[in-house]
Formats: structure tokens, C-alpha cells, sequence
């Protein structure tokens, strides 16, 4: 039987649901933001090949034509409108002398990974001319050109093999754990507060209701919300913006709604602390969004140094990142994501207990 | 001008709200120095874990190699044991690729045989191990060259089965140091350098400032904040019926929806100026542009004050004006290169971002501070914004009554 609990969470979401802005807005922002976000920093499919043109400068043609054919072998395309790559003039005379070497790899309007990989590449291709090739009258050699390296590298996958995984693939899920977040650190947090300010928890406590009813009731009117943000947001998602996860769904699954519980509960904490909603409001958003730049879901973890790493994975839009990135990169074949998962209820249960008792306290004042 | 003085007073009475909203670009901007970095040194250092089964003075060496010269500001490595080890460091994110160095790997490579090392790539990164291949290649390119001119050396040492004798071991010598002598390449491994550029005539840029580029965006975004802030406390004097009060007192409702507008306009102003100046002293933004960089806040000052009158003029809902006001604030934002830079955006990205007056605000900011043409026309940056001030005292002057 359903106790005063779920009285209490259904009048705050029809509360919730009655604001029609505040509604459309919360839901539309995160597939907006996504599409926006995804269209803004990359391509809907697979990345094309890097495409590249080598620019030889004063050097003999057979120079360019050894560059390309080891750029092709990197897996680049060579074209005319490609990532340039400027080899300095006389370059093997520099090589020879001992001079410096410099080359140059124009971006353009490529994606900047990109150009590093050329760059990667076009380093080993200068090293690989400084070692084997030399000239002969008008004939470049390659020494190594038919012979087994002594030293070579394979590269492979450990674990799972790796998937492409678009840029949308990646915000939507990124958006919906940022805008839960933000949702109950803004809407829901000032909602408590003016609640408090304007006696309206006094007048639910002074009813049958007991601080645990409330406290319930909060709490599962942000699960129910931040429910309805993950099927709205997932849905039109898959259906408009064409978005489709390859991921284990159960674990995928649990992973949000353990990082919704915790998201409720260190929201419930939150607004304990403050008496006016202009305050909530201004820290809401901040912690929000600094929970969201801090825990990757605004760039990958991989490209931050060791030490913000381990402060993402002390949070909880870090943990839920990590396993959703984890997940998007190996497919169902992922492992069960038992840390994110137990490290969220922790953090769920501590912020639990801490708006417990903030919450009894403010009740009695 | 009596109400414009007292919104002041009340601001500056309790500015701990307006401090708040106000620490949003600073805190925005720490994270993203903590990240990126606020110079040319370019991005954190990829980890590579090393797996070495060999233990031998060659493998050591190779390890070595890692840590050395260019290589070593770009990765950072760290030993595993094995490659369970490897999947755990993989899978907790502190490694991008490991290199496995096999068992018997030194022995091989002073015997001239061909052999590869493996490279695990972790399928959780992208960017790492992109780069940590492209290193391992260049240092087997490096060594696959010395290997092919010291080769002969090497195998004559390799092919002795017996303690060499003392003239042995100095022929050996001379023939090391002949081969060296004539070797092709060695002299030039550290003069060989590829830099990437993002134009055809750019240099590499020796004065990068991140914050140039990152913290107008981020102060429109604190302006923003703020500005809703103080659109709140209209929207709270209007609920209660202040502002009604106002209008008994007798204050007509345009000098009172002027004066609002005024203050908004003019406090969004000066703490844009204090922000701006706040940041450039921390993060020591050169100091180009500056007049152009004042007029754009102006003209950013009249458009925030007059777009937020206009959106808090659409309800009298507290929950629903808060709503729509931060999403709109947040698009802006996005719209206007608050958290990314406009000209980190696609081309098409960007000419739809120019009808933007946050856009053109930041475009002109950050090309104003960076010494490039400023790429906007300020007089229809103020034409749009001044239509934005005055929508805005027209939406107010609406709502007074």
C-alpha cells in the first residue's frame, strides 16, 4: 500500500508538471544541446579518412612520391584538398648536413586530432627518409623498400574491439546525465526552498505525514522526473536525431538510476543548506554545471590531467561518464559496471543521511 | 532618478547572490586552465604502460627512449606487470596503450632478427593512443634504421661464442665507430621537428593565451547570470506589488521601467568591466584592443539588460520566468561562444553565431584582445543591441501595472 510518501512525490511532480515552460524547457534543452553540440564539434557517422596533401617544395618528385606512399600506408588519403603537409626545402641535403628539419602540417578547417595524427605520421616518414633514402643522380633510393623491418609495431585492441563512436552518440547521453543534474539542483532545489520559506513542508509534517514520508516523497518525485528526462531525452533521440546506443541496456540501465538516486539525493542536501531561493538558484546552476565540466560531460576524460581524472571519478557525473564512456566504446560486451554502480549508491546513501538530518533540523525551527 | 540610486544601494547592501553569479567565469576558467593549460605547452601528456618481459639492458633502453627529449613531453610511462595489470589500467582510465616488450626481445634485437612489439591500445581513449602509436612507429622507425647500419657489428659480436680477446674487442670498437662514422641519420634524429599550424601564414604562436580566447566568453555568460539575477528581484517587487507601490508614490510607470533598465544596463556594465580587469591580472591577458573591447561591453551590457527585461515581461510565474530566463541564458551562451570559443566552431556554425549579438560581443572580444581585426561592425552591433534595450523597456514598462 502506497503511504503519505506518494502523496507527497505526486504533488510535487503535478506541481512540476504544471509548470508547461519549465517542463519543454527541461526536456527540449538536452536534445537541443546535444544536436547543437554534436553538429558543432563533429559528423554523424564514422570518421572519413584523414585526407592529406603533400606540398614537396624545392625537393625532387620522387621525394613527394616516397611521402605519399607512406602516408598511404598509414591508412591517409591522399587528395588535393587535404590536412597540407609542407616538407622544407632541400630536404634531404638538410638530412645529410645535419641541419634542422622542419616540416610543417597546415589544419585548415580539420579537426585538430587530425592534423596531430598527420603529424605523428609525417615525424615517421621524416625518419624513415633520414635512415633510407638517398639520392642518386635523379633517383631517390629507399634501402628498406623490400627488406622485413628489424623493429616493427602491431598495433591491436585489448579487451573488446573498439567501436566508432559518433560525437551525438556520445552529448546525448552526456546532456541527459548533465541536465538531470541540473534539474534538481535548480528547479527542484528552489522548489524545496520556497516550500520551507513559505511554510508549506511545516504544514505537510504538522499533518499524518512523518519526515520520513517527506523525505521519501522528494525523493522519489526526482527519480520520477529525472525518469521522464531519460525517456524523453533517449527516445526523440534514437527517433530524431537518429541516435542508437550499442550498449548493454540493463547495465546502461542501472547505472542511471543509480546515478539518479544519488543525483536526488545530493540534490535533497543541497537544498537543505539554503533560506532563499536566489541563493539556491545561483549555486544550483553552478554546481551543476562545474559537476557536469568537472565529470566529462563536456570533453573526454582521457584528454584531462591524472590528477582532475581522479577528481572526476570522485564525483558522481564522473562516475556515471566513465561507465557510459566505457560502454559506448565496448558495446554489450562490457564488463558489469559493479564500481560506478556501488561508488553512486555510496555516494546516494551519504547524502542521504546528511539530508536527513538537515532536514529534520530545519523542520523544527 | 531616485529608483536607480536605491537599486544600486540594494544590490551593493547584499551583494552575495551577485558575488556568486559573478564567480561563475572565474571558477569556469580555473577548470578549463586545469585542463588545457593557459599557454602553447599544448595538451596533457598521454600515459603509456610498458609491460616488460625481457628485463634486459635493450629493453631498459627502449623504456628509456620514452622518457627522453621531445617524446618525454608528450607521454608518460608506467610499468605493468602483466597484462591483467594493463586491462585494470585501461580500464580505470590511467593508460591509453601499453606496450608489451616480449620475452627474449634484447637477444633478438642485438642478433639482427626481425621481430615486432605489440601495442594494446585502450578502445576507452581516442586521442592517446593516436599518439602513443605514432610515437612507438617513429622510435622502431628510429631503431629499425641504426639496427640496419649497425647490423654488421652487431652480428659479428652476436656471432662470437667465446670471451673476446683484447684485439678482438678493439676491432670491434673501430668497426662501431667506422659504421658510426658513416651512418646515415643519426646526426639529424633531434633536428627533425613537425609543427602543426592551424593557417598557411601562421607561425607557431609563441604568446597563446587560452584565457584571451576562453574568458570574454565566460564573463558574457557571468553577465548573463548576473543580469538574471537582478531581473529576479524585479520580477519578486513586481509579485509582491512594489513596483505597484511605486506608481502610487506617484512614479510613472516608464520612469520606472527606464530606471530599471538603467540600473540593469549599468550594473551589468561595471562588474563586466571589474570582471574583465580581475581576469586579465590573473591570467595575464595581453592587454590589446582595450577601447574596442569597452564599447563591446557596452553594447553587451544594453542587450543583456534589455533581452532579460523582455523575457521576464512574458510571465508573472516565478517558476515559469526562471525556467525559460536560464535556458534562454544558457543558449545564449552556447549561441554567443560562452564555454567554446566561436572560432573553434565550424565555419557554418560561426556565420550563424555573427547574427548573434552575444556572438558578434565575443567575436569582437576575443579578436579585440587577441590584436586581429575585430570582424564585426560595431555600429550594428550597437543598433542591435540598443533595439534589444529598448524592446526591453517597452516589455517592462508592460508589466509595471
Amino acid at each position: 500500500m502506497r503511504g503519505n510518501w506518494w502523496k507527497i512525490a505526486r504533488l510535487e511532480l503535478t506541481l512540476a508538471m504544471r509548470d508547461r515552460e519549465s517542463l519543454l524547457w527541461s526536456l527540449v534543452a538536452p536534445i537541443a544541446m546535444a544536436w547543437m553540440f554534436g553538429g558543432m564539434f563533429g559528423d554523424d557517422g564514422p570518421p572519413a579518412p584523414t585526407r592529406v596533401t603533400v606540398v614537396a617544395g624545392a625537393n625532387p618528385p620522387a621525394l613527394r612520391a616516397v611521402a605519399e606512399d607512406y602516408l598511404r600506408g598509414r591508412g591517409f588519403v591522399i587528395a588535393e584538398d587535404g590536412i597540407r603537409v609542407e616538407l622544407p626545402d632541400s630536404m634531404l641535403d638538410r638530412i645529410g648536413d645535419g641541419r634542422d628539419v622542419d616540416a610543417r602540417v597546415i589544419q585548415g578547417d580539420a579537426a585538430s586530432l587530425r592534423a596531430q595524427s598527420v603529424s605523428a605520421s609525417v615525424r615517421e616518414m621524416m625518419y624513415h627518409v633520414a635512415f633510407h633514402a638517398r639520392m642518386e643522380g635523379d633517383t631517390l633510393i629507399a634501402s628498406a623498400a623490400d627488406r622485413v623491418p628489424f623493429l616493427a609495431v602491431e598495433s591491436r585492441t585489448l579487451g573488446a574491439a573498439p567501436r566508432e563512436v559518433t560525437n551525438k552518440e556520445r552529448m546525448l547521453p552526456a546532456m541527459l546525465i548533465m541536465y538531470i543534474m541540473f534539474q534538481v539542483m535548480t528547479f527542484f532545489l528552489s522548489l524545496w526552498v520556497d516550500d520551507l520559506r513559505t511554510g508549506k513542508i511545516k504544514r505537510i509534517v504538522m499533518s499524518p505525514s512523518t519526515p520520513s514520508d517527506l523525505l521519501l516523497g522528494e525523493i522519489a518525485a526526482r527519480l520520477a522526473w529525472a525518469s521522464l528526462q531519460v525517456v524523453v531525452i533517449l527516445g526523440v533521440g534514437s527517433l530524431v536525431m537518429g541516435v542508437r546506443l550499442d550498449v548493454n541496456w540493463f547495465y546502461f540501465s542501472l547505472v542511471l538510476l543509480a546515478f539518479m538516486l544519488a543525483a536526488a539525493s545530493i540534490g535533497m542536501m543541497a537544498a537543505s543548506f539554503f533560506r532563499t531561493s536566489e541563493k539556491a538558484g545561483a549555486i544550483g546552476v553552478l554546481i551543476s554545471l562545474v559537476l557536469a565540466a568537472l565529470g566529462g560531460c563536456w570533453w573526454p576524460l582521457e584528454i584531462v590531467p591524472a590528477a582532475l581524472r581522479a577528481v572526476a571519478l570522485a564525483l558522481p557525473t564522473g562516475q556515471a561518464m566513465s561507465a557510459i564512456g566505457e560502454m559506448l566504446a565496448l558495446g554489450p560486451a562490457t564488463p558489469f559496471p559493479l564500481t560506478a554502480v556501488a561508488v553512486l549508491l555510496l555516494m546516494s546513501g551519504i547524502a542521504l543521511i546528511v539530508a536527513a538530518r538537515r532536514m529534520r533540523a530545519q523542520l523544527v525551527q | 532618478m531616485h529608483l536607480f540610486r536605491m537599486y544600486w544601494q540594494r544590490t551593493l547592501r547584499r551583494p552575495g547572490s551577485v558575488l556568486i553569479w559573478l564567480s561563475l567565469p572565474f571558477v569556469f576558467m580555473t577548470i578549463y586552465t586545469m585542463v588545457f593549460g593557459n599557454d602553447s605547452s599544448g595538451p596533457p601528456k598521454t600515459t603509456l604502460a610498458i609491460v616488460d618481459r625481457d628485463s634486459s639492458m635493450v629493453s631498459r633502453l627502449l623504456k628509456g627512449a620514452f622518457v627522453q627529449g621531445p617524446v618525454g613531453e608528450m607521454i608518460t610511462t608506467v610499468d605493468a606487470a602483466d597484462t591483467m595489470e594493463v586491462l585494470e589500467l585501461f580500464r580505470t582510465e590511467k593508460a591509453s596503450a601499453a606496450l608489451i616488450i616480449p620475452d627474449g626481445f634484447g637477444e633478438r634485437l642485438l642478433r639482427t632478427k626481425p621481430q615486432a612489439l605489440t601495442l594494446y591500445k585502450n578502445p576507452r581513449h581516442s586521442i592517446g593512443p593516436q599518439i602513443a602509436e605514432g610515437i612507438t612507429r617513429s622510435l622502431a622507425v628510429i631503431a629499425d634504421g641504426l639496427l640496419a647500419q649497425f647490423q654488421q657489428p652487431l652480428q659479428q659480436i652476436a656471432s662470437m661464442d667465446r670471451t673476446p680477446t683484447v684485439d678482438e674487442v678493439g676491432e670491434m670498437s673501430r668497426m662501431v665507430f667506422a659504421t658510426g662514422q658513416n651512418a646515415r641519420g643519426l646526426s639529424v634524429i633531434q633536428k627533425i621537428n613537425v609543427t602543426v599550424v592551424e593557417e598557411e601564414d601562421e607561425t607557431e604562436a609563441a604568446d597563446f593565451n587560452l584565457a584571451s580566447m576562453f574568458f570574454p566568453g565566460l564573463i558574457m555568460f557571468g553577465l548573463l547570470s548576473v543580469s538574471l539575477h537582478l531581473e529576479h528581484r524585479f520580477l519578486r517587487d513586481r509579485v509582491e506589488h512594489v513596483t505597484r507601490r511605486f506608481v502610487t508614490a506617484p512614479v510613472s510607470p516608464w520612469s520606472i521601467a527606464i530606471q530599471q533598465r538603467l540600473y540593469s544596463a549599468s550594473f551589468v556594465y561595471v562588474v563586466g568591466v571589474l570582471a574583465a580587469v580581475l581576469g586579465g591580472l590573473i591570467w595575464r591577458i595581453p592587454a590589446h584592443g582595450l577601447g574596442a573591447a569597452n564599447l563591446i561591453t557596452i553594447a553587451l551590457a544594453l542587450f543583456v539588460s534589455g533581452f532579460n527585461g523582455v523575457v521576464f515581461s512574458l510571465s508573472n510565474s516565478v517558476r515559469a520566468v526562471s525556467a525559460i530566463s536560464s535556458i534562454t541564458m544558457i543558449f545564449l551562451a552556447i549561441l554567443g561562444g560562452g564555454f567554446f570559443p566561436v572560432e573553434f566552431t565550424p565555419p557554418a556554425f560561426q556565420s550563424v553565431m555573427k547574427f548573434v549579438p552575444t556572438g558578434m560581443a565575443n567575436l569582437g572580444l576575443t579578436h579585440s584582445l587577441t590584436g586581429k581585426p575585430l570582424g564585426i561592425s560595431m555600429p550594428v552591433l550597437f543598433l542591435y543591441c540598443g533595439a534589444f534595450f529598448v524592446a526591453g523597456m517597452f516589455a517592462s514598462r508592460r508589466r509595471v501595472l
